[in-house]
């Protein structure tokens, strides 16, 4: 017998108390494993979709707010240190439902491949959307989301573009080289334009949402910043040119308020788990009071028994994390699996296992907290008033 | 030797003062068994806790076996009680989710032997008090009598030489509680404990060396009577 094995035992007097205590520290450290992710996915988005030497160039009021003109292209390529261009726009059709909305874009097939670089297009693909008018490239994720295949025909209903649908064969995948891109769906400009063409003099074929720009070195960044901006200061179309960090930053920050409101919510969650781990410590110790007592006259030194006690709540507190921490990591990484479609939203959080590491510790903290003041009142226990009790 | 020289003790309930005792004087020679006994509220299980260590007197002072137990702070009167004393209660206070053997062994993780000697030393324990047999079945498996015989072989395992017992009869019924006395005689002589005991039990005279009675927290017999 040890020390160890008093410890165990007790914990297994009341075995559905410690089940449904260890139970709601699982579920909260869960919760906050999830809330803390957060953070981490913006960190994780901005560091793999950012290329150091490209730039995105939008109208200087944002992109919601205005278009820029097609004829800015040009120009642009004009700039000393630009060695490519490339232009998106926003076409914002809907497949199935609005809550099912993935990002779809009329890009310039001859330019796309060689602006995203680190896309690594397949160059067969990429001929044949050049070549194929009403081709479309789709990422990994929104494939899978929908069950298509190459080959498929799709439909995009309700674009932003007076209402415009349009019909596409996909012909091929977006690499799946970060979270956003695999769920993006490119198809050719001159496809946007043909439908278009009725609306001609509304402006609606010689305008784009956004141009991507790549620079020779990252030296010259600040410099060709300052020259497309200069360029198109005083025109009716001025333009913010900015890396694709800050663009990417920029997008997210609008999330900020809601990451720290979630992130508030998950850690009263934490807070309220406390107080119900310290209730059940301090039942747990008031009923055993006489076994205090006890272990007191037999000569148990404070110490010793307020080890004893705190380890009961910190077992019940780590295997709470543990139980916790490691389903949110496997189920929270599984965006990097063949289960992503099925998470929808959540296949974008990938929990670092630091996330999960900080998960544990802070069971292990609540089980401090919570253990800490029934286990030292206990210590304290005055023997003989004790015994006055029990005898 | 228990030597007890005006011992007084005050316990203070909110603004008022409860003298437990009172300038009690008396001596328990080694080896003996002794009764305190009274009424209720006489103040017998405040002088067991001071004999025992659990309890500080007020004034006066406590010498257990040369040890001068007033003054002795929280940790060392712990230190001490580990040692050199064994407690039974009234209500046995095993712990429940161990087997009789794990409490007896309870107060040998308190030492520096290893598994197999404590083992040895509870083994021995439960022979004396005669429920080797019944090492492995919980507190709740076990009736009264043998509750009891349990908490005695947990209050001797470290061999000390002071058994203290707060009324280990008061549980039972008679022929258990004859047993109990039996056992604890048994110690005194066999085993050479010094052995005191609070009680009411009439029985116990016939076991007991010596007994101090106690009225209002006074001994009222100041010299004890000593069997030959």
């Amino acid at each position: 017998m040890s020390t160890w094995t008093l410890i165990r035992r007790n914990l297994g007097r009341n075995r559905t108390r410690t089940i449904l205590t260890t139970l709601a520290v699982a579920f909260s450290i869960f919760l906050v494993c999830a809330v803390m992710t957060l953070p981490s996915v913006r960190s994780s988005i901005l560091e793999r979709i950012s290329s150091n030497l490209r730039l995105v160039v939008t109208h200087k009021y944002g992109v919601a707010f205005d278009s820029l003109p097609l004829a800015y292209v040009q120009k642009v390529r004009a700039v000393p240190h630009v060695t490519g261009v490339t232009h998106l726009t926003w076409f914002g059709g809907i497949y199935s439902e609005a809550k099912d909305f993935f990002p779809n874009y009329a890009v310039d097939s001859e330019t796309l491949g060689e602006v995203l670089g680190e896309y690594q297009f397949d160059p067969k693909t990429l001929d044949q959307f050049k070549k194929i008018r009403n081709g479309a490239l789709v990422g990994v994720r929104t494939m899978q989301k929908f069950g298509w295949k190459i080959g498929d025909e799709v439909t995009l209903r309700n674009s932003v573009w007076f209402n415009v649908s349009l019909t596409f064969k996909i012909i091929g995948e977006v690499p799946d080289v970060n979270p956003m891109a695999s769920t993006l769906f490119f198809f050719p400009r001159a496809y946007f334009e043909e439908a278009l063409r009725p609306y001609e003099n509304l402006g609606a074929t010689s305008q784009i949402s956004m141009m991507m720009v790549m620079v020779d070195k990252l030296e010259n960044l600040g410099t060709v910043m300052s020259a497309i901006d200069e360029q198109f200061r005083n025109s009716s179309h001025p333009t913010l040119t900015g890396t694709q960090y800050e663009f990417t930053a920029q997008y997210l920050s609008s999330f900020d308020g809601i990451i720290h409101v979630i992130m508030l919510v998950g850690f009263l969650v934490v807070a309220a788990i406390i107080l119900i781990a310290a209730n059940t410590a301090a039942m747990s110790v008031r009923e055993r009071i006489s076994e205090v007592a006890v272990l007191k006259t037999i000569g148990f030194r404070r110490r010793t028994i307020f080890s004893l006690l705190l380890s009961e709540a910190l077992l019940i507190a780590v295997l709470g994390g543990l139980l916790g921490a490691i389903p949110a990591y496997l189920i929270l990484n599984a965006g990097k699996s063949s289960w992503s479609p099925f998470l929808g939203p959540l296949s974008l959080f990938l929990m670092p296992v630091s996330v999960m590491i900080q998960g544990v510790f802070i069971a292990l903290f609540v089980g401090m907290l919570a253990g800490v003041i029934p286990s030292r009142g206990a210590a304290r226990l005055n023997v003989a008033s004790a015994l006055r009790q029990i005898t | 030797m228990i030597a007890i020289n005006q011992v007084s003790r005050v316990y203070r309930r909110g603004a008022d003062e409860v003298h437990a005792l009172e300038g009690v004087n008396l001596q328990i020679p080694d080896g003996t068994f002794a009764a305190l006994m009274g009424p209720s509220g006489s103040g017998k299980s405040t002088l067991l806790n001071l004999i025992a260590g659990l309890d500080q007197p007020s004034s006066g002072n406590i010498i257990v076996n040369g040890q001068n137990l007033s003054g002795l702070s929280e940790d060392q009167l712990a230190a001490w009680r580990a040692a050199h004393v064994g407690f039974v209660f009234q209500f046995y206070n095993l712990i429940p989710v161990l087997s009789a053997a794990e409490n007896v062994e309870v107060p040998l993780l308190l030492t520096r032997l290893s598994k197999a000697d404590r083992r040895t030393h509870v083994g021995t324990a439960l022979r004396i008090v005669g429920l080797a047999e019944r090492k492995d079945h919980r507190p709740n498996q076990l009736s009264g009598g043998e509750q009891q015989r349990v908490a005695i072989a947990r209050a001797i395992v470290v061999d000390p030489t002071l058994l203290v017992a707060d009324e280990p009869t008061g549980d039972l019924d008679a022929k258990n509680a004859d047993d109990i006395l039996t056992l604890l005689q048994r110690l005194k002589n066999e085993f050479h404990k010094t052995v005191v005991m609070v009680t009411h039990d009439p029985r116990a005279e016939r076991y007991v060396d010596q007994t101090f009675h106690l009225d209002k927290g006074v001994l009222v017999n100041g010299d004890e009577k000593i069997k030959n």
